[in-house]
């Protein structure tokens, strides 16, 4: 007799607890949304984006509110300078806002508006703040370089029918027509307009208001009251906005161009995907923010560690680009308008600050990364080792243990530069100090890992722990050098060590200050191979909004954290890189500095690398990580890389392995892991996964010369190291959106990282009919279009395109330093015709002799129709040259090696031993003629579909000198006694 | 089709290769005086890879920092076949005679890198170049010099190390003997704990015939003129009413701990969800990881039927129709006991077991404060004094005996037990050594436990003893017993901790070093006479052979 009365409630409850079981079970390892703002839940974003849909509804019969005063206009030492009048409705007086066009001598304009009220302080601030009033106008000093302003002095001015045109840039070639009423500005190059500021009318300067008292009750809100425009809280943290709402915001459209590229640093798509609606659109703008984004995901516009706010549209035959010079939170949308062309129109947002553009005409990639880098500064020349392969793990816990991975390197043959050190180092992760039990004597691990020329990496953020006894902390408050909260007291905040205060490297006594703390004999137990890491410098606050810091806290000058949060990052990584070029290394002398960041902004590229912060073990992470890095490339800072392995978690044997062949192709190339993953360091991994990993790293080793020769490009022209198709192939259409494969420098390497599990095979794109050649067994692979590549475990899908020369240095050392002293191999591609030519630059890596001419730079070009091979000097002071070719008399050229031989000789007689060829030296250095000539060996093809090969032994040519080769066929009746 | 040709007049000798001298052939640099044979050159003046001999180069060639041979075997005294496979090289590097010393390999990229590498090259032999000036003084002599004292330091500790592991070795059979003599006197006890309980089953079983006997009789008799059925239905009635009115209290308890529970397990899902793992807080990981802990073995754990709560609540708002068993009717007694069977036993353990493993944990990360315990209710048995008793004394006699079973068995498991070689491990049992490495004390105990402690007095649980292993040792390069100590405390996000001794001969117990090698995997390496056995076995030669290798810090 059982009674069954069941109440619904219980049967729920019962039911309850069964779905918070499984709901317990899934691991939730994902990004935490919740912690990062939507643009919804973002004021100024969503006013904006409102803003900008109700003006492009057709109802609402838009007209932009913006008008140019015309007898403001003035134009003087190529600067047109205006006032714009913004119409309030419901108000008669027009705000002014101050508008300066500045023209550049190689052609790049800026467009900068302020607003008059502001500048003159004629404002009231919310609350008791003691920010300042102005709008933010310092982002120039810390992105552009100090000498940027190069005036073009030639600009030619029309006024006609409301119409300003002015005419400028080289040989006048490019129109910037102002038209005054609505207000908006057409940039014209060779009488089609590339780029239009105001395009569509979503132009908003928000300029200052009082906060309107709360409507009574029934009446309607004023206008100037804005949504969002006040007090704001997220996540627990009120923002108090001194100044209320104060965005600014312009549409940037670029007509006939349907691809954009840039803005990084997001995990997405090299070529942007549109956010507006649209086949595969994001919902979210892109944002740029930088945040400690744990756990980030990937396919998404969502903000990460770093910004760099500029942006490159592309086309057949044309590339242009702008600049949005604003470090405040910035988002930016795009859209796609399909005519019978593709225009893309783009809408960007800032929460504070100048409205400060820049407006680059290209026309190709290389004039518009060279007019960038004329303002944001060229890619520093790093130490050689740098580019190297870097061992890093959180953590290396001991002394022991960091001379236990040296060894084992050493032990399996594998090279690596730099062992890292993560915060587990210091002494209760206060930075200056080592862990009194685990780092005794760390002046002593220096020297050991100093041994093989290696080098130590040191993490120091930005957070200095607020406790007892630290003479750090001490001397921060003493000196009155930290970030200060909304009262101007000094802000306290959470990280690694608990209680922190940050070091405000706006300050420039700071920066002095915190160069005095790296001295050796004040950071004791470091050396001349200490360099250093910063770290959570976005900066991560673990207790702030987006885990950051508020916005209303103060810098030095009293401006607002908001206006300059995306600049923090680089003005403290500024400050190391200044600290360790101040180390006196001996003799008086200094050395390059190596800097690793994870926060950056434009400008970054001058001192130092970046990486893309904390990815994750998984395949798509290293998916993500090629297209990261090449737009990372676009944006002027190419010296960049991803966690080899992945941060979080564990990779399989199959991943490692395939990050390494992946990560050898970064330009900083470093693994790392989490203190909760397994110890992965290649040796570790078994066979044959350790083999392949070592001949990945070797490679990397013995392209060196390659790598540095394209930083040195980087250095002087802006080009990036690695290049996507676009970038490499800019009238290849096909290949505008190819991100999974990238050419490195100028060698006519063309890689195609495998980066899915079971992958054995891939399709590279070619993006020409250039003869393309297999770099292990030199197989051809010819024709524009998608070819398979078969690509085992073992095999990284690399080829050598026609045309080019490689150099290398082929003995596998222990480490970069100890290969200093090798020779050169040079590799010569030959294309249809036979030709190729390649570069390359050398110095001694460490020092800045360079900057004195210490150095060489060689142009090798081999002509096939004469058979000669000519090494050209590119230095630009014979003189200093010759110093350093003689303290670098020593480097020679050991092996020029000849593919696709058959392409200038007639090879198929020395295959039949119908010919004999050899090498004459025709000339050295001097014009004079020696007697030389080099045994050849020649490797005939194994059939058509691959090259032949000709390699001309023991060259020992002088690297730095200049020479001619003459490749000579001689009959088979010349054949010398000694042949074999 | 591959050919190789060779054209052209060679370039000058390179300093790397030595011109024959009248008959006598100088030895190639690099190479092994054993080889010297195959590179002895022709009368024409060449000589041929050492694997592919079809190829056949001028003397010139040699060492002439170029690599022509595919093998690399050209350039036994460069590294300019660095780069060619060792599996493909049939060189195993550059020869460093080492005169005064031992001699020894060199892998051929560290052949002129600037770098004297006296660990292997004491005569400095490989930096003959002197690129970049380098200059390596050959320092075989004092290199010798101390590696001899070094060998002849090793030499004594291995034999007081072979002295103490014999000892150990010899107390080891004694105690084995021990242990065989327990096991005789152990089944004696058996036998006699057994006979007990046979006795004191049957004298119990008298006294509740006799009881049960004095009870029927009483219930026969009546009591106050009322029929025995209707003394039990009273009795029943009120029981059951009772029983109703405690169980509706269970249940509210039980509803109120389980809405307790759901509460304190949502902010647990939200601590979990939300902590910011970044902040590596070992006692927050901890916390999320018994969390974890907690949540898998209630998954695994048999889900409760679903229509338990209606049987409950059914149990609770019966009515019953007492009428109905008015009547004269023997089986009422029964019907008791069926009424009885009605609750759901699982019901109280179930709710209670739940909820104090959870407090438990909660307790232990400071969660929650300690509950005072509350006085039990004691129990109201109705079984007459001299019964408890007697039962009483059975059940201790069993237990006497099922413990002396158990203590057989481990005797005899014991006897089957790997103690290492020659057993010796039996003589360190409880041996417990311990050393200071970074912030934490570390320490294992033969056949026990390892642990490790930190400044402030706490222990972490690294494993206890599961047996041994033979593993190689990369620092000594040689093949070692291991001690596994396995099934310590769990890592968050990670296995349960374990940790490995490595044991190098020595007549001392003594921990040289430990590392965290892999997460939560520790690894000591440490010195015992145990380990002595290998060295012991090889005798004299032993000693002297293991000498170029065994370190002993």
């Amino acid at each position: 007799m059982r009674v069954s009365a069941l109440s619904p409630s219980n049967s729920a409850g019962g039911l309850t607890i069964l779905l918070l079981l499984l709901d317990f079970i899934t691991p939730a390892a994902t990004v935490k949304h919740e912690n990062f703002k939507t643009c919804s839940q973002s004021g100024f974003c969503r006013r904006n984006r409102a803003f900008a849909d109700h003006a492009l509804t057709p109802e609402s019969n838009w007209v932009s509110p913006y008008e140019i005063k015309e007898n403001t206009v003035l134009l003087q030492n190529g600067i047109l300078s205006a006032e714009i009048l913004k119409t309030v409705p419901g108000q008669t007086e027009k705000v002014v806002l101050p508008l300066n066009i500045n023209f550049q001598k190689n052609g790049a304009v800026r467009v900068t508006i302020d607003e008059l009220k502001r500048t003159k302080g004629d404002i009231v601030l919310r609350g008791e703040s003691k920010a300042r009033k102005e709008r933010y106008n310092e982002a120039e000093r810390w992105a552009l370089i100090p000498d940027w302003d190069v005036r073009d002095d030639k600009v030619v001015y029309d006024n006609q029918k409301g119409q300003i045109t002015l005419t400028f840039g080289p040989e006048l070639k490019y129109k910037a027509i102002v038209t005054v009423y609505p207000f908006n500005i057409k940039f014209e190059r060779d009488g089609e307009t590339h780029v239009v500021l105001n395009d569509r009318g979503l132009m908003n300067v928000e300029h200052w208001r009082a906060q309107p008292a709360e409507p009574e009750e029934g009446k309607e809100k004023s206008p100037e009251d804005l949504d969002g425009g006040w007090d704001e809280t997220f996540g627990g943290n009120t923002d108090t906005k001194p100044r209320g709402p104060e965005a600014v915001s312009m549409d940037i459209s670029f007509p006939g161009y349907d691809h954009v590229f840039g803005i990084p640093s997001h995990a997405t798509s090299l070529s942007l995907k549109t956010t507006r609606g649209g086949e595969g659109a994001y919902e979210e703008p892109y944002r740029l923010y930088n945040a400690d984004v744990f756990e980030y995901i990937v396919d998404s516009p969502m903000t990460l560690y770093g910004s760099i706010p500029f942006m490159q549209a592309h086309r057949k035959g044309s590339s242009v680009g702008v600049l949005w010079l604003n470090a405040a939170e910035t988002w930016v949308d795009v859209v796609k308008e399909k005519k019978t062309k593709t225009d893309t129109k783009t809408h960007w947002v800032s929460e504070s600050g100048q409205l400060d553009v820049w407006v680059f005409l290209g026309p190709t990639p290389q004039t518009l990364y060279k007019a960038y880098g004329e303002l944001t500064g060229f890619t520093k020349m790093p130490p050689s080792f740098a580019i190297a392969y870097h061992q890093c793990r959180w953590n290396y816990v001991s002394e022991d243990d960091v001379k236990d991975v040296d060894r084992k390197f050493d032990k399996h043959d594998i090279p690596y530069d730099v062992i890292w050190l993560d915060i587990e180092y210091t002494d209760g992760k206060r930075y200056f100090t080592f862990d009194p039990l685990t780092f005794k004597e760390p002046e002593k691990m220096m020297k050991n890992i100093d041994k093989a020329e290696r080098k130590v990496v040191l993490i120091i953020d930005p957070h200095i722990k607020n406790t007892e006894n630290y003479p750090v902390v001490e001397e921060l408050k003493s000196k009155d050098l930290a970030v200060k909260d909304k009262s101007g007291d000094i802000y306290e905040g959470w990280c690694w060590p608990g209680s922190s205060h940050w070091i405000d490297a706006f300050n420039p006594a700071a920066i002095e200050w915190w160069k005095s703390l790296f001295k050796f004999d004040r950071f004791k137990g470091t050396a001349k191979n200490t360099y250093i890491w910063n770290d959570m410098n976005e900066p991560s606050v673990f207790n702030g909004p987006e885990t950051t810091m508020p916005k209303d806290n103060l810098h030095f000058g009293n401006w607002e954290h908001r206006d300059l949060h995306n600049l923090n990052g680089m003005t403290f990584m500024n400050a190391t890189h200044q600290a360790l070029e101040a180390r006196d290394v001996g003799k008086g002398k200094t050395q390059r500095s190596f800097v690793l960041t994870r926060a950056f902004f434009a400008g970054a590229q001058r001192l130092g690398a970046m990486w893309t912060g904390d990815n994750e073990a998984k395949w798509e992470h290293l998916q993500a990580s090629l297209p990261m890095l090449l737009s990372q490339g676009i944006a002027g800072f190419p010296f960049s890389g991803a966690d080899v392995g992945g941060f979080f978690g564990n990779p399989s044997k199959e991943l490692l392995t395939r990050w390494y062949q992946s990560g050898i192709w970064y330009p900083f190339f470093r693994a790392h892991a989490h203190i909760d993953a397994k110890r992965r360091e290649p040796y570790l991994t078994g066979e044959p996964y350790t083999s392949i990993i070592r001949d990945a790293i070797r490679l990397r080793y013995a392209l060196l010369p390659a790598w540095y020769t394209a930083f040195h490009r980087a250095s002087k022209d802006g080009m990036p190291i690695i290049r996507p198709n676009f970038v490499a192939h800019p009238d290849d259409e096909e290949g505008f959106a190819i991100d999974d494969q990238a050419y490195i420098g100028d060698t006519g390497l063309l890689v195609k990282p495998v980066v899915g599990e079971g992958v054995d095979k891939v399709d590279i794109h070619l993006a020409d009919d250039e003869i393309y050649y297999d770099y292990w067994t030199h197989k051809i692979y010819q024709g524009k279009g998608k070819k398979e590549y078969s690509a085992p475990l073992e095999k990284i899908p690399l080829l050598m395109r026609g045309g080019h020369i490689i150099p290398r240095r082929d003995r596998p050392r222990r480490s970069s330093g100890l290969m200093k002293h090798d020779p050169f191999t040079l590799v010569l591609v030959l294309n249809k015709r036979g030709h190729a030519m390649g570069w390359l630059y050398h110095d001694d890596g460490e020092s800045f002799d360079y900057k004195q001419g210490a150095y060489i730079h060689r142009q090798f070009m081999y002509n096939g129709s004469r058979k000669t091979l000519s090494s050209r000097d590119l230095h630009k002071d014979r003189a200093a040259a010759e110093t350093y070719k003689k303290a670098a008399s020593a480097l020679q050229i050991e092996k020029i090696v000849i593919v696709g031989a058959s392409n200038s000789l007639d090879t198929s007689a020395l295959a039949e031993g119908r010919s004999k060829a050899k090498a004459i030296l025709v000339e050295d250095d001097n014009g004079k003629v020696k007697e030389w000539h080099a045994s050849l060996g020649y490797t005939a093809a194994v059939d058509k579909d691959h090259g032949d090969v000709l390699v001309i032994k023991n060259a020992k040519l002088k690297i730095g000198n200049d020479w001619t080769i003459y490749l000579e066929q001689v009959g088979a009746e010349d054949k010398p006694k000694d042949e074999l | 089709m591959k050919s190789i040709l060779l054209l052209s007049l060679p370039l000058a000798l390179a300093d790397g290769s030595q011109k024959p001298i009248g008959d006598a052939w100088a030895l190639p640099r690099g190479l092994n005086p054993a080889l010297s044979d195959k590179y002895r050159p022709s009368s024409s003046q060449t000589f041929n890879c050492l694997t592919q001999p079809q190829i056949s180069l001028p003397i010139s060639l040699l060492n002439d920092d170029f690599c022509d041979c595919p093998d690399g075997s050209d350039e036994p005294g460069t590294s300019a076949c660095a780069h060619i496979s060792s599996s493909v090289n049939p060189l195993p590097g550059f020869f460093c005679q080492n005169q005064g010393h031992v001699p020894a390999y060199i892998p051929f990229n560290r052949i002129n890198d600037g770098i004297c590498d006296y660990e292997t090259c004491c005569d400095g032999s490989d930096e003959w170049m002197g690129v970049g000036g380098i200059k390596c003084p050959n320092r075989c002599e004092e290199i010798g010099k101390e590696a001899r004292k070094a060998a002849e330091e090793r030499r004594k500790l291995y034999e007081s190390g072979i002295r103490s592991y014999k000892k150990l070795v010899e107390k080891a059979v004694f105690v084995k003997k021990e242990v065989e003599d327990k096991i005789v006197a152990v089944t004696g006890e058996i036998k006699r704990y057994e006979g007990l309980v046979e006795e004191k089953k049957a004298g119990l079983k008298k006294a509740e015939d006799e009881e049960k006997l004095k009870v029927d009789k009483l219930a026969a008799t009546g009591d106050e003129g009322k029929s025995r059925h209707q003394k039990l239905l009273d009795y029943s009635k009120d029981k059951l009413s009772d029983h109703q009115e405690k169980l509706s209290k269970l249940f509210d308890e039980a509803q109120r701990l389980k809405e307790e529970l759901d509460k304190t397990e949502k902010i647990l899902k939200t601590f979990k969800e939300e902590y910011n793992p970044n902040f590596n807080d070992e006692g927050v990981k901890r916390a999320v990881n018994s969390w974890e802990d907690y949540l898998a073995a209630k998954a695994t754990e048999d889900t409760l039927t679903g229509d338990y709560l209606a049987e409950v609540t059914g149990l609770m708002y019966e009515s019953h129709r007492w009428e109905e068993y008015e009547p004269e009717d023997d089986d009422i007694a029964q019907d008791m006991y069926a009424i009885e069977a009605f609750l759901p036993p699982f019901l109280r353990t179930m709710v209670h077991e739940q909820l104090s493993s959870l407090r438990t944990s909660l307790v232990e990360y400071g969660l929650l404060a300690p509950r005072k315990p509350k006085q039990s209710a004691k129990s109201t048995g109705t079984v007459p004094p001299h019964i408890q008793k007697l039962t009483d004394d059975l059940t201790s006699t069993e237990s006497n005996l099922s413990q002396k079973k158990s203590e057989l068995t481990n005797l005899q498991n014991d006897l089957t037990k790997d103690y290492g070689p020659q057993s010796v491990f039996r003589s360190l049992k409880d041996v417990c050594t311990e050393a200071a490495s970074g912030e934490y004390t570390y320490s294992f105990c033969h056949l026990g436990r390892a642990t490790q402690k930190n400044r402030e007095g706490g222990s972490t649980h690294l494993g206890d003893w599961t047996g041994f292993d033979r593993r190689y040792d990369d620092e000594i390069e040689q093949e070692v017993t291991v001690i596994k100590y396995e099934k310590g405390l769990r890592c968050w996000n990670g296995p349960e901790r374990s940790a490995y001794v490595y044991l190098r001969c020595s007549a001392e117990e003594k921990i040289l070093s430990v590392a965290e090698t892999e997460k939560c995997v520790y690894k000591y390496v440490a010195t015992s006479p145990a380990a002595c056995g290998d060295i012991a076995a090889e005798g004299q030669e032993g000693i002297v052979t293991g000498e170029a290798k065994r370190q002993v810090n």
